[in-house]
């Protein structure tokens, strides 16, 4: 029998250990089940243990080096690259702080993932949506693309707010008026000020 | 002073005279049949040529150059411009595309196009601005996210005044426009919602500060069939009606271009004609009356001048063919020269007949005697008509034609059908006593002969005043001046021309883009150009970096810029809730002085809005807050909508471009129009001619209205300089013929030159500036002045015995009443609305008073003392 042939094809294809094929929704979840698992911790965690735990989660789950570009996108040509990696790095670190600093007690708060879209671009849309024990709903978005090492968010629209909208205005007036020095200074003022607060 | 004329003439004038004398019925029946005949073909078959364009001939190279762009580009020629302002740019662009629906599907018109707008600029409007204006966009959207993000997840009533509210609370919710420029738009929503009106609210104002299209819509519009310009402009009128496109809606659209300025230029023109002709014929009327002092001869002279003007009219169909908007002052100039040779006829006749002659002898005597110089008259006049012939201004070669020749036909009706009619009925005798002349007339008028030196010092000295300013008379190079003032078309032209979109630029043809590219390259290094377009130009520069930034832009601004965003229905309870909210947040609002007084004022305004409402029934409510609701927020889904597009835009090659912008710029036999628009504003003369001569210099087969503007006038000028200078040489020639006498000539010509420069040196002190209309003026009045002096002339070597001033005869009082008559017809072209008939009007009556005066003043001053000479 001819099917006989392609048994042992067949066989191959579904020992082949299944890859964690990572798609957009569990990027988020994975990322959300850390924030609600800094959260449950509470104060059993220092801020700088969620912030080392938050790390490597930020590091997969956003893809910085094209945020920094974007957010920072009329003066990129202009940096070298000695800059470029600095402001990633600045970013990265304010962005593992606030993560820290607003995801740190639990108030009975549950993330839910829900549907994903397609955006022009071959970009998806993952919604989701956090509820607090008592009071409106708050909507996430999730704009991610396909990077070599997987699905990546590129922008997080909260409550209809884009994150990389508001960045990138604030960012590039603050470099108008104070230069990359300024920025890299007022952002790591502001990382600062965020871990102070954090506990 | 003994006469040189020679005998024949008066011989021949005589004899003829005789003879119509003798069959005076028969003539009169003649001419009867001849005026009629030449009446009923001249209605029949005058045509008017409206055409400014065929005032200059087709042969002068600009002009072949200006018709070879209007032949490779036909739609751009002959068109309606509509032109929308005062408006939102919502409302602007809702009319723009309404009319330009509307017209499109109406087969009176083949083409309807608008540049800059459209659905493909639409789409790529961000691709074509600057990039740094490009940057301020984007930074200004950026900034404005938050507040569009939130307002489209929830785009209702609730939904914007939630988020005002929150911004009038917390300092921290950045709002992307100032408290104050929103404050105002919406209590003035609020208030004419309240009263039931729908005053929408401009969001593109509020977000895009600047309107990328400089506030203006330019709709072209080509009607079908070129012969029915009038009933294509009522047309558009009409849809525009129709369309509602009016101030009580919000918008204005006027219109300009070709056809409607020609139009209302045509108008004023034929107005001015009709008006000027028959108010000169009444005052010519009255002056015939008060010189004549007969009804009889009054009859006859009009007679004969209304049949000289049926016959020139009857001429001028045979001759011509047609009337243009120049030959159609014939009427006017026929008449005011036509009458003198009446006038002095009937006043010579009179003085015969008062003098004791039988009227049979002394008509015989004036024809034959005073009919030379009414010959001589004639010819010298006609010499000024005739002398713009042979140049290339076609306008004034045609009426040169036709007043020319009807100067000679008036000749012939006078020495022909005038003394007909005397001859049959003649004047019946009356007292001819003339009545004493006021004192200081007669002081006047003795002047010269009493003190001749003096005269001729004060003759010398203003001559040369005259002279000097002859250097700073000046032409007009700018037909636009010639335009009735006071229409529509005209002023928005001249908003136009104040503006940055000017409507004067010129046109350079090229056969390849590489061509279209090295004019380009040359034309953008003269610092008189502002502006170089070709189809290449609509291909937006620096796409690549462009693309990007919108690619960011997109990915920044998220979902938050539906394609299709959808109102949410009125929701009464939650609405007028977050109305209330609103209102006690504003009341609250602790900010600048002038921030909080704007908050407060519109926080009344929402109460006086919600008021009404909490006691109404729940249709009502949902009327009122609907009406509100759209009028705040029915912006919104088209704003997002072409900022959803604009912000997917794909690259715009060459071959992207629609059709209809292709074909405006590219022709079908393949030639590349090139735009140069100019740096200031060319209704200033010395700006039009720099603008002129640096694009020729840098591309010599450049066109296009400047250039022809200047080129235009220049030929007009050398037609002047040459009619004028021909004239003056055939008419001293003449004068040297039929004169036989060097000193006469001088005589006759002394007073013309002198009268030459005074008339120079007065227009140069009121600013009286030679246009493409008065210029036939001047070799006109040269022919005319000269008349004066020839009759004045004759009288001196007719004088009776003992007689010093000629002036101070019955001759004198002739020259002055038909003098008179001639001022009361040019004055009367000073009625007409045709700014160019109005300044011919004005140059004629200034010349021909200067002309009178000086001739009067001077000419006796230059006659050799009273001896016992006495004419043969």
């Amino acid at each position: 029998m001819r099917l006989a042939r392609f048994l042992p094809l067949l066989a191959l294809l579904t020992l082949t250990p299944a890859r964690a094929e990572s798609t957009p929704a569990s990027v988020v979840n994975a990322f959300q089940n850390l924030l609600l698992d800094n959260m449950h911790q509470g104060a059993a965690q220092s801020c700088d243990t969620r912030q080392q735990r938050l790390l490597p989660s930020v590091e997969n789950t956003f893809d910085l080096p094209y945020l920094a570009q974007h957010i920072l996108r009329p003066h990129w040509a202009e940096l070298n690259d000695a800059q470029k990696s600095q402001f990633t790095e600045t970013l990265q670190d304010m962005v593992v702080a606030t993560y820290a600093s607003q995801f740190a007690r639990s108030g009975g708060e549950t993330f839910t993932t829900l549907d994903t879209d397609d955006m022009a671009g071959n970009l998806r849309v993952v919604h989701a949506r956090l509820e607090p024990k008592s009071g409106d709903p708050v909507r996430f978005d999730y704009v991610m693309h396909e990077t070599p090492k997987g699905w990546r968010v590129i922008n997080v629209i909260a409550a209809g707010v884009s994150d990389l909208a508001l960045r990138s205005a604030q960012y590039n007036r603050v470099i108008k008026d104070k230069g990359f020095d300024g920025l890299i200074g007022q952002i790591r003022e502001k990382t600062a000020q965020t871990k102070t607060s954090c506990s | 002073m003994t006469s040189h004329t020679p005998p024949i003439v008066t011989r021949a004038l005589t004899a003829w005279t005789r003879t119509v004398q003798r069959h005076a019925m028969a003539v009169i029946l003649a001419f009867a049949a001849l005026t009629a005949l030449a009446g009923g073909y001249a209605a029949k078959h005058l045509e008017i040529d409206a055409d400014p364009a065929s005032l200059l001939s087709r042969d002068l190279p600009w002009r072949r150059a200006e018709i070879a762009v209007a032949k490779a580009f036909p739609d751009q020629e002959k068109t309606i411009v509509a032109v929308i302002d005062q408006a939102t740019p919502e409302q602007a662009d809702a009319a723009l595309a309404a009319l330009s629906r509307t017209l499109s599907a109406d087969p009176a018109f083949s083409k309807v196009y608008s540049m800059g707008s459209g659905e493909f600029f639409e789409r790529n409007a961000l691709l074509y601005l600057d990039p740094p204006q490009l940057d301020d966009l984007i930074t200004g959207l950026e900034t404005a996210q938050p507040f569009l993000g939130r307002l489209t997840d929830d785009p209702s009533l609730a939904g914007l005044f939630g988020l005002l509210s929150q911004a009038m609370s917390q300092t921290a919710v950045d709002l992307p426009f100032d408290l104050a420029r929103i404050t105002a738009p919406i209590a003035q929503t609020l208030d004419a919602a309240a009263q039931g009106r729908s005053q929408p609210l401009s969001w593109q104002s509020l977000m895009m500060p600047t309107d990328l299209s400089g506030g203006m819509r330019f709709l072209t519009i080509k009607p079908r069939d070129p012969s029915a310009d009038r009933a294509a402009v009522q047309r558009v009128r009409d849809t525009i009606a129709r369309l509602q496109l009016d101030p009580a809606h919000g918008v204005r659209v006027r219109l300009t271009g070709e056809i409607p300025m020609w139009l209302d230029e045509m108008g004023s023109a034929f107005d001015g004609a009709i008006v000027s002709a028959l108010a000169s014929l009444l005052l010519v009327a009255g002056f015939l009356y008060a010189g004549l002092r007969s009804l009889r001869m009054v009859a006859s002279c009009l007679i004969a001048l209304l049949a000289g003007l049926v016959l020139t009219a009857g001429f001028a169909v045979v001759g011509v063919g047609r009337l243009n908007l120049i030959s159609v002052a014939f009427a006017t100039l026929y008449i005011g020269i036509a009458i003198d040779y009446g006038v002095q006829f009937g006043m010579r006749y009179r003085e015969l007949a008062a003098g004791g002659q039988s009227s049979h002898d002394a008509l015989t005597r004036t024809g034959g005697e005073f009919g030379e110089a009414l010959l001589l008259c004639a010819l010298t006049t006609l010499v000024g008509f005739y002398a713009f012939i042979p140049t290339s201004y076609r306008g004034v070669a045609e009426l040169g034609v036709i007043a020319g020749t009807g100067i000679l036909i008036g000749l012939f009706t006078s020495l022909t059908l005038l003394p007909a009619l005397i001859e049959r009925w003649p004047p019946r005798p009356e007292s001819t006593k003339a009545r004493p002349l006021p004192a200081f007339v007669t002081w006047i008028g003795d002047l010269p002969v009493r003190r001749p030196r003096q005269v001729r010092i004060a003759t010398a000295v203003l001559a040369l005043a005259g002279l000097a300013a002859l250097p700073w008379v000046r032409f007009d190079y700018n037909p636009m001046h010639l335009k009735p003032p006071h229409t529509e078309s005209l002023a928005v032209y001249d908003d136009l021309m104040a503006g940055s979109e000017s409507p004067l630029s010129a046109t350079v043809l090229a056969k390849s883009p590489e061509e279209v590219a090295a004019i380009a390259q040359k034309l953008r290094g003269v610092p008189e150009v502002r502006r170089v377009l070709s189809l290449q130009s609509f291909v937006p520069q620096d796409q690549d970096d462009k693309l990007a930034a919108l690619a960011t832009l997109n990915l920044s601004l998220g979902l938050g810029i539906p394609e299709n965003l959808a109102l949410k229905p009125v929701d009464a309870a939650r609405d007028l809730a977050a109305l209330r909210d609103f209102a006690s947040a504003a009341q609250a609002y602790r900010g600048k002085p002038e921030d909080q007084a704007a908050a407060a004022q519109l926080a009344a305004r929402v109460d006086a809005f919600v008021a009404p409402l909490a006691k109404a029934d729940a249709a009502t409510q949902a009327h009122q807050l609907t009406l509100l609701r759209d009028a705040l927020l029915g912006g919104m889904p088209k704003l997002m909508q072409r900022l959803h597009r604009a912000l997917n835009a794909q690259p715009v090659t060459l071959a992207d471009l629609p059709a209809d912008l292709k074909a405006q710029w590219l022709s079908v036999d393949g030639q590349y129009k090139i735009d140069v628009a100019p740096r200031d504003n060319l209704n200033d003369d010395a700006h039009l001619i720099r603008f002129a001569e640096a694009v020729q210099a840098a591309v010599p087969q450049a066109t296009g209205a400047p250039i022809a503007y200047v080129a235009g006038a220049r030929t007009v000028m050398g037609a002047f300089t040459q009619a004028f200078v021909s004239a003056f040489v055939l008419i001293v020639i003449l004068l040297l013929v039929l004169l036989r006498s060097v000193k006469d000539t001088l005589r006759t010509l002394v007073p013309l030159v002198l009268g030459s420069l005074l008339l120079a040196g007065i227009s140069v002190l009121i600013d009286l500036r030679l246009n493409f209309a008065n210029v036939i003026a001047l070799p006109l009045l040269l022919g005319i002045g000269v008349d004066i002096g020839v009759v004045i002339l004759w009288r001196a070597r007719h004088a009776a015995a003992g007689e010093r001033n000629p002036v101070m005869t019955s001759t004198g009082a002739a020259v002055a009443v038909s003098a008179l008559t001639t001022l009361t017809s040019f004055a009367s072209l000073m009625l007409s609305a045709h700014r160019g008939m109005a300044s011919m009007g004005l140059l004629l009556t200034l010349g021909l008073l200067l002309y009178l005066a000086c001739t009067f003043i001077v000419l006796p001053s230059l006659l050799p003392a009273r001896g016992a000479n006495s004419a043969s």
